[in-house]
């Protein structure tokens, strides 16, 4: 079912019904064909280039958080919305509950922010540490306004003593005669049905439909309309079309390719399209200038017509180039795969906690090469999964034989 | 001259192999090189991919090396028979005989070896990627030739073993084609402690393993002994080559489980020792 952002509303959909968008066969083919000549030959398609890779760069972070603004989880507010209006109406039943899993690398807390937005109570989560120890959390839900409870994964982690807290805590709602929503993402609900039979005290869980090629067509040309006060056209790099002129094939290839390497997740769709976007060294420097002189107008510009043609062509071009392929670093062990499992597991995780999760012995050595490669990031002093490496580490992890699910 | 046709005939029937100068040795020397490279390529590439592709096919790409080898195999030597021999229900009869000789005196074993992986084939006690145990040895099956099957134990050492060993010895098949397979860790503990709180302990020690399969159950087994306790934990590793890791996590940490509850292991006596 494709997301339509401004069109009739969409609602999740049962969890096990989630299908990542896939490419015609044909493209498929003949994209895999590519790949393994440019492979092969070492092919560099410079000269079928518009313009040179050489001669682009990644534009500021203050443009592209101006045309790809934060956010990226805001196509999933309005399902949400749409979803749990009729749960969050007084009419609905008392104790019931509702499971929403989230695709996993989304960095805000998309179930916390819209609890907030609609004025519900959520549940604060144990501290990490409480968690390790065993520390069983005292708890008092059992009546009240509706509860919100955004993600499980901060209830448990993978150890015995670990298991405590998120048992206690399916005891509780179970007895609860609130209504509570609770959310968690697919690695964590997969290991809760496993370790502490989550899955006979909670419902079925729902997710949000994954993200087509047209969806995300209309959600960035969205984006990059929005209080922009210097309109910028984004032309494809290799035809030097506008990429959001429907008319182009391309375009619609390009579109559709990027909804399916991402899974249809947004914010992975939304971290690729940022990663995608170049410019020249002269709008560069040119923009720089004006910065340093002009005044910043409170009054946004919108140059474009309905369907994404720029009435007024301007200088300032964002270059969209081929989307970026992460693969793994090879490692003669397993040991980047179980760090990245027990990432997903858990959401985030210091180095020390991940030595207490993991099954080896020592120093990860493995973390300083995933940080490298891209795959994960650090900062906090804690290391999570990189969005637009999500589906590499998937696609990595399913290949393995690890417990995935189908998001 | 119809006799002498018909006794032309005749004495051609009776001749077991073609003259010289109507066997064409090229083509027979093609044949065997063609089909040997075939073979010899199917053998690095299969489990190359095998290795390197989807877990999922890995034990279906290992299995198919030795079937494939039969048929290239059983096609090159029906290609070259008729070239060879002069096929003829007489002439059969005359080559059954001398095999039937040569079989019995010198090449007994080796046919019987040779037979019974073609039976290995279809019947299945064991294929490439599975792991077994034949005898003393357990390891996993790294090939399956015609003759014998090759084992590659956890010590690293590559046994060969012959197929004729399936017609005297059982056969014990830990996964049978499957992707994974049971893992048991012991533990042997004193007696006196909360048999409960045990198993529960040891119970979420696996549920908590980087390497479980989720798919499988979690088993928690215990028996007492005239020495003990005796606890078999039963699970599911989701790479059977992950099996003896999975074993020394599960010990490991079942270990500190077992220390945090206050649970004491039985200590062994070497025979002869004075305790006071």
């Amino acid at each position: 079912m494709a997301l339509k952002i401004d069109d009739k509303p969409i609602q999740c959909i049962p969890l096990s019904d989630y299908k990542s968008p896939s490419l015609p066969t044909p493209r498929a083919l003949q994209y895999f064909m590519e790949k393994t000549l440019a492979r092969i030959r070492s092919i560099r398609n410079q000269d079928k280039e518009k313009i040179a890779t050489d001669k682009l760069h990644a534009p500021r972070k203050d443009w592209l958080d101006t045309i790809a603004k934060p956010p990226a989880y805001t196509p999933i507010l309005k399902v949400l919305d749409t979803t749990l209006k009729d749960w969050a109406q007084e009419q609905s039943p008392l104790g019931s509950k509702r499971l929403v899993v989230l695709p996993p690398c989304e960095a805000g807390n998309v179930l916390e922010v819209w609890a907030k937005n609609h004025g519900f109570e959520t549940l604060p989560s144990p501290s990490r540490s409480d968690v390790f120890a065993g520390n069983t959390p005292e708890l008092d839900i059992a009546k009240g306004p509706p509860l919100i409870l955004s993600r499980l994964e901060d209830w448990y982690v993978r150890t015995p003593a670990g298991l405590k807290s998120i048992r206690a805590l399916l005891r509780h709602i179970h007895q609860s005669e609130r209504k509570i929503l609770i959310g968690a993402n697919p690695f964590a609900w997969e290991f809760l049905k496993k370790s502490v039979d989550a899955h006979y005290v909670l419902p079925d869980p729902v997710t949000p439909p994954p993200l087509q090629g047209e969806d995300l067509r209309n959600w960035f040309h969205d984006l990059s309309s929005q209080h922009v006060s210097r309109p910028f056209d984004f032309k494809l790099q290799k035809s030097g079309k506008d990429i959001f002129d429907l008319s182009q094939d391309k375009n619609k290839d390009y579109f559709n390719a990027l909804a399916a390497k991402s899974l249809g997740i947004p914010w992975v769709a939304w971290y690729m399209w940022r990663d995608s976007l170049l410019t020249s060294d002269e709008v560069r420097d040119q923009e720089a200038e004006a910065d340093d002189t002009r005044d910043s107008s409170p009054d946004s510009v919108d140059k474009s017509t309905k369907d994404g043609q720029s009435e007024h062509p301007s200088d300032h071009v964002l270059w969209v180039s081929a989307l970026e392929e992460f693969s793994l670093p090879g490692t003669k062990s397993d040991m980047s795969l179980l760090v990245l499992q027990a990432l997903l597991i858990h959401g985030s995780l210091s180095e020390n906690e991940l030595i207490q999760l993991l099954p080896e012995v020592g120093p990860l050595t493995v973390l300083p090469l995933l940080t490298r490669a891209g795959i994960v990031t650090h900062s906090d002093n804690f290391f999570r999964c990189k969005a637009e490496a999500y589906p590499a580490i998937y696609r990595g992890l399913k290949a393995s034989g690890f417990p995935v699910g189908n998001l | 001259m119809q006799s002498s046709a018909a006794q032309k005939s005749q004495e051609k029937a009776a001749k077991l192999i073609n003259d010289l100068q109507d066997i064409s040795f090229l083509k027979i020397a093609m044949i065997v090189l063609g089909a040997w490279i075939i073979i010899a390529l199917i053998r690095k590439i299969l489990p190359y991919l095998a290795e390197r592709g989807p877990n999922q096919l890995r034990l279906y790409l290992l299995g198919a090396v030795p079937v494939i080898r039969l048929f290239l195999l059983v096609g090159a030597i029906m290609w070259i028979i008729p070239l060879v021999f002069n096929i003829t229900f007489q002439n059969f009869l005359v080559i059954a005989g001398a095999a039937s000789v040569a079989i019995g005196f010198a090449f007994k074993d080796y046919v019987s070896s040779i037979i019974a992986g073609v039976v290995a084939i279809f019947e299945k006690p064991y294929r490439p990627g599975d792991w077994v145990q034949i005898g003393e040895d357990y390891g996993e099956v790294k090939s399956v030739g015609m003759r014998s099957l090759q084992i590659l134990t956890p010590s690293d050492d590559m046994i060969t073993v012959p197929h004729d060993t399936l017609w005297s010895n059982n056969i014990s098949n830990s996964n049978d084609g499957a992707k994974t397979l049971m893992c048991i860790t012991h533990f042997y503990l004193e007696p006196d402690h909360d048999v409960e709180a045990v198993r529960a302990a040891l119970y979420d020690v696996a549920l908590t393993s980087a390497y479980l399969e989720y798919s499988k159950p979690v088993l928690v087994m215990v028996s007492q002994e005239t020495w003990g306790t005796h606890y078999k934990l039963k699970a599911y590793p989701f790479d059977m080559r992950d099996q003896f890791s999975f074993i020394s996590d599960l010990t490991a940490r079942g270990k500190l489980a077992l220390r945090k509850l206050g649970v004491k292991e039985v200590v062994a006596l070497m025979p002869g020792t004075l305790r006071e």
